[in-house]
């Protein structure tokens, strides 16, 4: 939500913005990570495919978003957002997806596991389906999140959770740690072209930190779906700036 | 919890923990004015508003691998800090490459040595775009 909201009320250039939500993205990523990791719900052959196919999405997007003219770049996101935001509104994600049959390539690579489900205290057995669907659509992904400076969690999950069928549990952390993989090859990019500002990525960087501490003991008294309506609601509202912004409305 | 993924997650709860700080701690001399800034914070507002190459091409800075000539300057310092992050996966990756070859993991020998080559062709600068 980062891009979107400071691209379309602050006065910042979209490039400089774009470099910035991918470094709060990747220090936030980067911090849940070993956690996730630990919990036993973030997995490495789950990540590691999708991790290089997305990088190279994320390069060839960041460049490709480089080169655009601004106003441009600003309809586009304007236009991803307000997906995002009906992508939120309508998917439906699945807790425990049943397989019937693991797809070759996860089989070759063994992409299976097992993990505590805390709640309930039983073992939770996985496995995966469609992995080369999952690794072309995570290409796409990840070049989404290159060009416009986005975390991808909104769109990984539902890959890793509808499509590939892993736990839903297994799909988020997974998606963080994917994050900060894809987000490390978009950021080079944007250092060396010049549109990394530390007067706005390192404030804004203090900023997550300090409200991820806030918003985890938020989480614990406030309704999912409120959570939910509260996203929505901030992403249709900045999509619909940015689409207007980027139309020289 | 597997041998691979202990040793990712505890070589990366130190990097990151090192990275947040170094961003911070490198952000502190602009803060308060240790270290000469290469454009000024008035400078810089009054164009951080335009676009990239017009940016560039107002403060005279180029793409590529010029950043690191000016670390010396307050306002680039703290993209030493921002590069370090971006290094921790690369590093992260390094230390479990050994541990899949020893476990004959071939296939992901082979993504991970490929992972790192990516982040070394984005991290050298050859992809940067904008310029003078």
């Amino acid at each position: 939500m980062f891009v979107p909201i400071v691209g379309s009320f602050f006065p910042f250039s979209l490039d400089f913005v774009r470099a910035a939500g991918l470094i709060v993205a990747l220090a936030g990523s980067l911090a849940a990570t070993p956690f996730q990791l630990r919990r036993g719900y973030a997995y490495l052959k789950l990540m590691l495919p999708a991790g290089l196919v997305s990088s190279v999405g994320a390069i060839v997007g960041a460049r490709v978003g480089l080169e655009l003219p601004g106003s441009l770049v600003q309809l586009l996101l304007g236009l991803c957002v307000l997906g995002i935001a009906l992508l939120m509104l309508f998917a439906r994600n699945a807790e425990h997806p049943r397989i019937a049959a693991p797809d070759p390539l996860s089989v070759a690579l063994g992409i299976n596991g097992t993990y505590h489900e805390a709640s309930t205290g039983e073992t939770v057995r996985w496995q995966v389906r469609n992995t080369p669907l999952a690794l072309v659509l995570t290409l796409g992904v990840g070049f989404l999140a290159g060009m416009f400076g986005l975390g991808a969690g909104w769109a990984n999950v539902p890959v890793f959770n509808l499509l590939m069928g892993a736990p839903l549990k297994v799909a988020a952390a997974t998606s963080t740690f994917l994050i900060s993989v894809s987000n490390t090859s978009a950021v080079w990019i944007y250092l060396s072209s010049g549109a990394v500002l530390p007067v706005i990525v390192v404030p804004s960087v203090l900023g997550m930190v300090g409200g991820s501490r806030i918003g985890v003991r938020l989480s614990a008294v406030v309704k999912p779906h409120a959570v939910r309506f509260i996203v929505v609601g901030l992403l249709i509202l900045s999509g619909a700036r940015a689409l207007l912004k980027g139309l020289g409305i | 919890m597997t041998e691979q993924r202990r040793a990712y997650a505890d070589l990366l709860d130190v990097l990151v923990k090192v990275g947040l700080i170094l961003v911070v701690a490198t952000f502190v001399p602009h803060v308060l004015g240790i270290l000469s800034p290469r454009v000024s914070i008035d400078r810089s507002s009054e164009l951080w508003s335009l676009p990239l190459d017009e940016y560039l091409a107002r403060t005279e800075a180029r793409p590529g691998l010029w950043w690191v000539s000016t670390l010396r300057y307050a306002d680039y310092l703290p993209l030493a800090g921002v590069a370090f992050l971006a290094t921790v996966s690369g590093i992260c990756y390094l230390r479990v490459i050994p541990v899949f070859a020893r476990k004959g993991m071939t296939a992901y020998v082979v993504i991970a040595a490929l992972q790192v080559l990516v982040f070394l062709v984005a991290a050298s600068g050859v992809l940067a775009a904008g310029g003078v």
